[in-house]
């Protein structure tokens, strides 16, 4: 059995990061407040001490202030603390002076156009969010089946470390299509934002813009299908790792502005009739990273463009081209190991 | 036609590698989105695996944080594994995996590598491909990160232990109590036989949304399978367990019962006999569970067709100790 169900048990119960978790304090063996050096309670959210609370409460009131995080699975421990030292320092009374830890699971925040969620839309989720006390403590998102029409972009100003999943795991069920009048992009990101298990599609520019406050964002991102845009994502940064997506029917494909980790991805019809606007061929790639990359397990077909896969100074393995229209290499890293290129023109 | 690669002697190409091909991967049907290969394939396990798989980690962040307990039997004791159990992921990888120390000693794993391209392998019970694009195989539950909960499968001759993120023990319990009465069990009888029994201390309902539903102390079953060469035995829920479990009972082959104890202080050593052998589907790797809290991996060369990480568990799980192997198997001892 899992971890998280052996230690919540039928004593505790899912949260809802909008309702505060409230435990029942007990310290077993010990009088609270009966030691000589017995001063406050110190109160350990994943291991740290996040507040102190004075002897005479029954309970204890935690809230998203707190570290809690929507989709996030809490320990929390009790201590019974010294008074501060002069260096404004304090400690555990004595050894054993503290509760087994405790832990607790936040539900995620979840969408549903059905009504049954925290919100009808993503974008309504977001902005949710952005009212915790601390938007960026990666709280998880939750979409539920359906389509999710954006007539302007969801913008993650703010909510560093995000986390916005399909729910059904199955990119084909979660849909976040630009509107007739395609928006520009239809996800701002933030720094460190994940996105999976959802189909992005139509956007005038890019499915998701990395870029915001002359800075690049990293991204995490799996499961996706990216389709009928400019760019899947527009100025990844470093570290951004990507994995298990479906890029086609783009002008562009992947194009990293940094060191990228990518493997399982299929690339096709890249910069082609089928696209939605038929971009400069002698600048167009399949996947493009800079130095430092590692790209593997790669399908490209159908790419016209410079290079299908352009990535100086970095790993490619495990690739497949096929019949793509290139200007120069199939292929440009510093090393590169069984991969499979046929069919060039 | 533009090259294929990079010119070794250009400013980027240092280091071609002899092993890239030109050959027609023959796809099944790329005109109509189809990129998946087929084993005739030139790119059907032909790949390199000298590194671990890269990109994103969100896999095993939303198994670990947002869990779907979704039981599909109308068993409503049934518990969670039971879909999960009755899936069989392929069988013709790492047939020689053995559950004995002895006998796996100058073994050769036959583990495939990875294919080519973005389409990873995956084969049903029958021995099929299992198709799909990546991102489908991203959500579908082939890919054994987002299985809800643990799945052991076993075979008469092998175990497969799939893990997530959040089975993986971190050793936060301190209760000696709750450490010696919370493992699952993995029993070996005499026949060669295995018994799986998951821990249910503590455990409640969930429906499929994750949330805890209060039916009052009822918990989990205990869920247990046998199989053979031919088939998997449906579960059976038979045994309703309260909240806690009887001491962990493992026993050897022959039949011989080990007694353990829970790591810490006077620690007893488990077995040697008891190395368990899987495979991790989603890295293409085999690992090594060892029940040994210190044991190390030593005395196996690093290199093309073996692999074994060295050092410490790279990752614990549920008290056990995960090592990775590579690449194919060691030829040679390889657990001390």
């Amino acid at each position: 059995m899992a971890k998280t169900l052996r230690y919540v048990n039928a004593k505790n119960r899912f949260y809802n990061i909008d309702e505060p978790v409230i435990i029942e304090l007990s310290v077993n063996g010990t009088t609270i407040g009966s030691g000589p050096t017995d001063d406050h309670i110190g109160v350990y959210v994943d291991g740290q001490l996040k507040k102190t609370i004075g002897f005479n409460p029954e309970k204890v009131m935690l809230t998203s202030g707190d570290g809690l995080r929507a989709g996030g699975l809490h320990s929390l421990k009790f201590s019974i603390m010294t008074g501060s030292d002069s260096g404004g320092r304090t400690r555990i009374t004595s050894k054993g002076a503290t509760t087994d830890r405790k832990f607790v699971k936040m539900n995620s925040i979840r969408v549903d156009p059905a009504g049954n969620g925290n919100a009808t839309s993503i974008s309504g989720a977001i902005d949710f969010v952005k009212t915790l006390a601390d938007p960026s403590a990666g709280h998880m998102i939750s979409v539920m089946d359906g389509t999710y029409t954006t007539y302007s972009p969801i913008d993650l100003k703010g909510c560093d470390n995000i986390k916005i999943f399909g729910r059904s795991r199955k990119a084909a069920n979660v849909i976040i299509s630009g509107s007739a009048s395609k928006p520009t992009y239809l996800i701002k990101s933030s720094h460190s934002a994940s996105l999976a298990f959802m189909t992005l599609q139509n956007a005038s520019l890019s499915a998701v813009d990395c870029y915001d406050g002359s800075v690049e964002h990293t991204i995490f991102a799996e499961g996706l299908i990216i389709q009928d845009c400019l760019d899947p994502f527009q100025r990844i940064a470093q570290n951004s790792e990507l994995r298990r997506l479906v890029i086609k029917k783009c002008d562009y494909g992947l194009r990293s502005y940094d060191a990228a980790q990518c493997s399982h991805m299929l690339i096709h019809d890249i910069n082609t009739s089928n696209a939605p606007s038929a971009g400069s061929a002698s600048n167009s790639y399949g996947i493009r990273a800079l130095s430092g990359s590692v790209i593997q397990n790669i399908t490209i077909y159908n790419v016209t463009g410079s290079y299908a896969i352009d990535a100086p100074g970095s790993t490619v393995r495990n690739c497949i081209v096929n019949k793509c229209k290139l200007t120069d290499y199939g292929i440009k890293a510093s090393f590169y190991k069984r991969n499979l290129v046929f069919d060039l023109t | 036609m533009p090259d294929l690669f990079a010119d070794a002697a250009g400013a980027d190409g240092i280091n071609v590698n002899t092993e890239n091909y030109s050959a027609d991967p023959q796809f099944r049907d790329p005109q109509n989105g189809d990129f998946s290969i087929t084993r005739n394939s030139p790119a059907y396990a032909t790949g390199d695996t000298t590194l671990d798989l890269v990109g994103s980690i969100i896999s095993d962040t939303y198994a670990g944080s947002d869990i779907t307990f979704t039981s599909e039997t109308s068993n409503q004791n049934s518990g969670v594994e039971i879909s999960a159990l009755r899936k069989r992921i392929d069988t013709s990888i790492a047939n020689g995996s053995t559950v004995s120390r002895n006998s796996s000693i100058l073994q050769t794993f036959d583990v495939a590598s990875p294919s080519l391209g973005a389409f990873e392998v995956f084969h049903n019970s029958n021995g099929s491909l299992v198709n799909g694009t990546p991102a489908d195989i991203a959500g579908s539950e082939q890919n054994p990160s987002l299985i809800s909960t643990g799945l052991t499968e076993i075979n008469n001759n092998r175990v497969v232990i799939v893990f997530r993120s959040d089975d993986i023990d971190e050793g936060v319990t301190q209760d000696s109590a709750i450490a010696a009465s919370s493992e699952d069990r993995i029993l070996v009888d005499s026949n060669n036989s295995f018994k799986v029994e998951f821990d249910t201390e503590g455990a409640v309902r969930t429906n499929k949304d994750g949330n805890i539903t209060d039916d009052g102390t009822h918990v989990f079953t205990d869920e247990r399978t046998n199989t053979d060469n031919s088939e998997t035995r449906n579960v059976t829920t038979s045994a309703i367990i309260g909240n806690s479990m009887p001491p962990p009972t493992i026993t050897t082959i022959s039949g011989l019962e080990v007694k353990r104890t829970r790591r810490g202080s006077g620690i007893e050593k488990c077995p040697k006999e008891i190395p368990l052998i899987g495979t991790d589907y989603n890295l293409n790797t085999l690992i090594c569970i060892s029940e040994q809290y210190d044991r190390n991996i030593i005395n196996v060369p690093f290199g093309l067709g073996i692999g074994w990480a060295q050092g410490p568990p790279a990752i614990r799980l549920r008290g056990k100790n995960v090592y990775r192997v590579l690449n194919n198997s060691p030829s040679t001892d390889y657990v001390k």
